[in-house]
């Protein structure tokens, strides 16, 4: 136990460097970008424009704004939004957060048990129509992306049958986040599905199943327990993709669905430079996504425990 | 004795590709895929309209025989038969010119990093995990908005994302060949490590750098899309399917034709590419199936 919590300690020393890096390469890459949080169809004059520069700190020299910056973030100041002005980054942020948070568990509990479930389905009665049946459909949610499924559906359930409401928060009941978390989860689920099928299938065939069969364990237990701990393994370290491609999927469905979260301060704050609403968004996104990872990295060493013996 | 060795290899990839057109979705997959990339690249050279030419007395209209508009026309009167077509070239160019990028990058630093080995290996593999733990798709997006929405961009921005998981399947198969009597021989034959990555190592892994490129490409193309769909990719007057879809969203209410065309579009080269790319890893790796 002890090797292992060093080896927890060891992974997340290790993304703090990351996150670092992210920071940076954000910063300056939006800093060198032409244009600026002040340009308009009418021009400013020059003096007001000076004088806004230096209200924002923007006149000084490039690096020490970074490391303004820097120590700003490390007292948990994120400084204030250019565009929406009066407020800070982080009240759009955490004005934004509870609603990208909820359907962004939500979708990520749909793809997780709706993968490994249909997967084990799928793998227990393989080569059967129901596998076929199971893993077609997965195949189409794959293949399908939240963008071309989520006008579909609302085309579908929302035009032509007036089934659901086609988008904002109302109260954000069922009928509300059902088809963001739908379009938003499927593909992974899919995926999931996939992993979890072909694992399993390996896993039934591996030998310490054969002695639990042969021991007279109940099937149930063979396959829920002891089979399905092994077919976790990959995936398990399928998740850091998983998390973060629905972290990024949020911009899409967020935009479509007219929900209030987060996504749309990244896209709207980088085509309007406003340097540190992105940074903001940067930070919280690749936070949440370095985060996931590591998770996922500790969930799998627990599993796993080759992997936390060599590192 | 050399002369053996080169026909197992090739035998080796015959039988690969016979499993391959044994199996019936790789087939299948294969022909649309030929179709759809046929009918991008000469439809639109074929095709009586232009990608720009406008019907003012045909705006947003359904799909119809009449001047041969039979997707129907955008919201400009531009026939969406040619604009899908011709934002399925831009699609699927993108897709390969990306992949090509990763597979260079991805070929070469994996085999270089597993080949030498060691120290050089230690720092290029950590180098590695640090990129591969950032949040991708957001540098992506910054790279864009910052240096121009142009498809130059798109194709780098893309390549650069995509050639990390490249890099780690070379440098595994690059690890268990090191170790393989012919590369042994070839090294103490005196041959340059340059030659011997590139001669001997780099063919070898061909058969698992082929399936990862299969199912690189949809991959970017759901992601070129993405970024299309955002307003960050390919600008007018030139489209690609996630432009197409992004405008269709918009006016789904009053002309669903312009969403659904691009979008069987999209989502056929995709199931095919992944049926394609199952397909020949079942045939280079029997035992997965």
């Amino acid at each position: 136990m002890n090797t292992y919590l060093i080896f927890i300690f060891k992974r997340f020393l290790q993304s703090i460097p990351t996150l670092w890096l992210v920071i940076t390469i954000s910063f300056f890459m939006i800093r060198l970008a032409p244009g600026g949080p002040f340009d308009m169809e009418r021009q400013l004059p020059p003096v007001v424009e000076a004088n806004l520069k230096a209200y924002y700190n923007l006149d000084k020299n490039l690096f020490i704004q970074y490391f303004d910056y820097l120590s700003g973030i490390l007292q948990g100041d994120f400084g204030p939004s250019y565009n929406y002005r009066d407020f800070s980054v982080a009240d759009l942020i955490l004005d934004g957060l509870p609603y990208s948070a909820i359907v962004g568990f939500w979708s990520l509990l749909l793809a997780i048990f709706g993968g490994i479930l249909l997967g084990s389905i799928s793998a227990l009665y393989r080569n059967s129509y129901v596998d076929y049946t199971l893993m077609t459909f997965s195949m189409l949610g794959l293949a399908i992306p939240n963008f071309v499924l989520a006008p579909v559906l609302i085309l579908w359930l929302c035009v032509w049958n007036d089934w659901f409401p086609a988008g904002g928060w109302g109260d954000g009941g069922f009928a509300n986040l059902a088809l963001p978390v739908i379009t938003l989860g499927t593909a992974y689920m899919g995926n999931i599905a996939r992993t979890t099928r072909g694992a399993m299938i390996e896993a039934l065939g591996a030998n310490h199943i054969r002695t639990a069969r042969a021991k007279g364990l109940p099937e149930k237990l063979v396959v829920w327990r002891h089979a399905m701990k092994s077919a976790m393994i990959p995936v398990v370290s399928y998740l850091g993709p998983v998390s973060a491609g629905i972290i990024t999927g949020s911009l899409v469905i967020e935009q479509i669905f007219g929900l209030p979260g987060v996504g749309r301060y990244f896209v709207q704050g980088a085509l309007g430079r406003d340097y540190t609403l992105v940074m903001g968004t940067v930070i919280l996104y690749g936070g949440l996504i370095i985060i996931a990872n590591l998770i996922v990295d500790i969930i799998y060493g627990f599993l796993n425990p080759r992997i936390r013996e060599e590192k | 004795m050399l002369k053996t060795k080169k026909n197992q290899f090739d035998s080796l990839n015959k039988d690969a590709i016979r499993r391959l057109f044994a199996n019936k979705a790789s087939v299948a997959s294969l022909i649309v895929l030929s179709i759809i990339l046929i009918i991008s690249v000469f439809g639109p050279m074929i095709l009586p309209n232009d990608l720009d030419t406008v019907y003012w007395d045909y705006i947003q209209s359904k799909p119809t025989t009449e001047n041969f508009l039979i997707f129907g026309t955008d919201s400009n009167g531009r026939d969406l038969l040619v604009r899908t077509l011709s934002g399925g070239r831009v699609s699927i160019s993108v897709a390969i010119i990306a992949t090509l990028v990763a597979l260079v990058v991805g070929v070469t630093y994996g085999a270089i990093s597993g080949y030498v080995g060691g120290r050089t290996d230690a720092v290029m593999m950590r180098i590695v995990d640090i990129i591969y733990a950032m949040p991708f798709m957001f540098v992506v997006i910054l790279l864009v908005v910052v240096f121009g929405r142009s498809i130059m961009m798109i194709y780098l921005a893309l390549g650069l994302v995509e050639w990390l998981d490249m890099a780690r399947i070379v440098r595994g198969q690059t690890l268990s060949l090191k170790t393989k009597e012919f590369i042994i021989s070839a090294n103490a034959l005196g041959v340059s490590n340059f030659s011997i990555i590139r001669k001997h190592i780099i063919p070898n892994v061909i058969g698992p750098v082929v399936v990862y490129m299969t199912l690189t490409i949809p991959k970017v193309i759901l992601i070129e899309s993405f970024l299309s769909f955002l307003g960050l990719g390919v600008q007018e007057p030139n489209t690609s399917w996630g432009v197409l879809i992004s405008e269709g969203t918009a006016l789904m209410e009053v002309a669903p034709w312009m969403l659904i065309y691009p979008s069987i579009f999209l989502v056929v080269c995709i199931l095919a590419f992944n049926f394609l790319g199952d397909g020949i890893r079942d045939a280079f790796d029997p035992k997965t199936r």
